[in-house]
């Protein structure tokens, strides 16, 4: 509250300056521009008070190229669902980024990246999750001739502060179709490196008298091939990582491996995807004792469809990282002029034989064979049309899912079967006045069967409506409403509303978090002129 | 001390317009693309940040996309799309955009969100509009349904300067 106070203080003070007629924007100019702030705040008050993370990003263009970013976290009393280990405040996020010429860049201070598609390395912020695994240290990138270097090093965030290992890593890519010579295929080539050297700050003890011995330095390398040419496009992925005994797969010595390829084709009305990925021990950390989402190096989102839609995303599936093959499927068609049609397949089984974790500590791990394929983890079939009729669109998609709840959460039933309908229309009542409607509902073989419903009335440009509810139809769980409205403006944007969220997993790209049932008032409010 | 710095940030914050940052990015065709060097040759040009899976995003490119041919005639504006699909979502985002038909003359891939955050956004959909100099002169967060005339609105009025 007072930061907030005292950020409405410092713009009426800021706009006093030029009332006056104090131009400071010549004099900045000559030297600054792009000085930019973006403020968010998200909050709820419910009975046990006010919860409100906040961030205020500040960016200033300095001579050009030349880039300084800071970043104010506010979080001393954070929503539910962030443990202890949020809260506090600061300044979280310091860089100084330098374009020096064309071929050469820099970064210092705290560094984002992504090697590959990220199951080697993948540096990210994420704000609903509470993630923010940048490391403080910095980065370079050289571009010569047909190759593109990158090298960074530094320490990782975790929560407010830096672990004490020290991390490193290269990536070189190399586009080579300058070298192919052809207009209409691309063809790019990369390879990449990451170390870590951590020394042992914990006694893993396999008897009385015997301790493990952690190693200290660790790697993990890989390279990636995509080929782009019309209407075809394909890319296969390796990593391989040296043994990294770590509390995500009982200490155990055996050496983690990711292989992953897709091909699509695209024609204009149609399109098919299909992928494939097997994982064996890949949860990366920079440091090896933590658990939940702290100190990710890398990233492996699932294998399955994002879906947005309340009870279809009811039992989110996130990838185990102790060994999974998955395959997915995506195929879409344009039926007629004002009519589509998705379907969409995933399939996800494990490699191991239990339940990860079950290997003797200290050991080499199960070495499961490469093709052999275990329990069924997760499954899902989705079909969707779309339909235009005049000036409204109708939207029908069906889901049947397969969870297998006792491995992926360690907890409930061997396996959830879950057949899940969404009907959805959109209805232009005037120029400006626009209803959409929702309807959901989802039969499960356990847990109970759902109902669900949204409304939202858009007022355009500006403001946007809303009602919904979710209700447990076996008369387990109770409902679950909320009411609200948004308006966005030239400052940015404000929604505000009462509701009562159910407990669960909020998941974004794979990564969960627990959330716990709250009932209250929120607020979420980005202030981006 | 961080109340010092609050302040002047908020007080600098006032103080310019924006231009676009530096990011290079791929696009789905896999050409290597300098997002501060994206222009329109003298028009405006609008940049909209989308995810596959996001489906007001859909919305909003598929309603700018059935108008697009009438807001080019209009204003010669274009539109750069950019998706923030993550590691294997990109394979899905170049068959996205065949199967829906969309007109815009570039789809570029940000998997790691870099031109997103450097532009101030954490979400999706969000949009920003380029004035013929390169400067950023209007931001928008979300997606109101039918708010498709105001971005033409604004587009004529960039123009009318």
């Amino acid at each position: 509250m007072r930061s907030c106070a005292f950020l409405l203080f410092a713009l009426s003070l800021s706009s006093s300056c030029f009332a006056q007629g104090v131009d400071l924007r010549k004099l900045y100019n000559l030297y600054v521009h792009l000085p930019k702030l973006v403020a968010t705040t998200d909050a709820l008050a419910d009975k046990d008070g006010l919860h409100a993370n906040t961030y205020a990003d500040l960016s200033v263009l300095i001579l050009d190229h030349t880039d300084l970013r800071l970043r104010y976290e506010h979080m001393t009393r954070p929503l539910p669902g962030f443990d202890s280990n949020f809260a506090g405040h600061g300044f979280a996020h310091v860089s100084l980024s330098q374009s020096v010429n064309e071929k050469f860049s820099y970064v210092l201070g705290d560094v984002y990246e992504q090697f590959g598609s990220g199951a080697a390395l993948r540096l990210y912020e994420d704000r609903t999750l509470g993630i923010d695994g940048s490391l403080r240290g910095g980065e370079m990138t050289l571009e010569l001739t047909n190759f593109e270097l990158k090298a960074l090093a530094g320490r990782q965030r975790c929560y407010w502060k830096h672990n004490k290992s020290v991390v490193w890593g290269a990536e070189v890519s190399c586009p080579i179709t300058d070298v192919l010579g052809s207009e209409t295929t691309s063809v790019s080539v990369s390879g990449f490196y990451v170390g870590r050297r951590e020394r042992s700050q914990e006694d893993i003890m396999v008897s009385t008298n015997e301790r493990l011995r952690l190693p200290t330095l660790l790697a993990h390398f890989g390279g990636q091939v995509s080929i782009n040419s019309s209407g075809f496009a394909a890319q296969l992925e390796g990593v391989v990582r040296s043994q990294d005994p770590s509390r995500d797969n009982n200490y155990t010595y055996g050496r983690g491996n990711c292989f992953s390829a897709w091909v699509s084709l695209s024609k204009s009305g149609r399109s098919l995807v299909f992928q494939a990925r097997r994982n064996y021990n890949m949860s990366v950390r920079s440091r090896r004792s933590d658990t939940g989402n702290a100190s990710m190096l890398n990233h492996l989102p699932p294998f399955s469809m994002q879906h947005t839609a309340s009870l279809m995303a009811l039992r989110p599936y996130a990838t185990q990282t102790l060994g999974e093959w998955a395959f997915q499927v995506e195929a879409r068609r344009k039926m007629t002029k004002d009519c589509r049609l998705d379907i969409h397949f995933s399939h996800i089984r494990g490699l191991l034989g239990k339940e990860g974790g079950g290997e003797p500590l200290g050991s080499d791990g199960l070495k499961p064979s490469v093709f052999k394929t275990r329990e069924l983890y997760f499954q899902d079939f989705n079909v969707r049309l779309a339909k235009m009729v005049e000036q409204m669109t109708f939207d029908v998609m069906y889901s049947y899912q397969k969870y297998a709840q006792a491995t992926i959460e360690n907890h409930g039933e061997p396996m959830i079967d879950s057949h899940i309908v969404l009907l959805e229309g959109c209805f232009p009542l005037s120029s400006v006045l626009t209803l959409r409607t929702e309807l959901q509902g989802l039969m499960a073989s356990c847990g109970g069967n759902w109902l669900a419903a949204l409304v939202e009335l858009s007022v355009a440009p500006k403001i946007m409506f809303s009602a919904q509810d979710m209700w447990n139809a076996s008369g387990t769980e109770g409902n679950f409403y909320r009411v609200g409205i948004a308006y966005t403006g030239l400052l940015g944007r404000l929604a505000a509303g009462y509701g009562k969220t159910r407990a669960g997993y909020n998941c974004s790209g794979g990564v969960c978090r627990f959330v716990p049932q709250t009932e209250g008032a929120y607020i979420q409010m980005t202030f981006n002129p | 001390m961080h109340k010092l710095l609050l302040l002047m940030m908020l007080i600098t914050s006032q103080l310019a317009m924006a231009q676009l940052p530096q990011v290079y990015l791929k696009d789905i065709d896999g050409r290597r693309i300098d997002t501060s060097k994206l222009d329109n040759d003298g028009r405006p040009f609008i940049i909209s940040f989308f995810a596959s899976w996001c489906k007001p995003c859909l919305r909003e490119l598929n309603s700018i996309n059935s108008q697009y041919g009438e807001w080019q005639r209009l204003t010669g504006c274009r539109l750069v799309a950019v998706s923030i699909d993550r590691a294997q979502d990109v394979a899905k985002v170049k068959p996205l955009v065949s199967a829906q038909e969309w007109k815009f003359e570039q789809v570029l891939l940000d998997p790691n969100s870099v031109f997103l955050r450097k532009l101030g956004f954490q979400m999706v959909p969000s949009m920003v509009i380029v004035a013929p100099d390169g400067t950023i002169v209007d931001r928008r967060n979300g997606y109101v349904d039918g708010e498709e005339s105001s971005i033409l609105d604004k587009l004529k009025e960039i123009l009318a300067e």
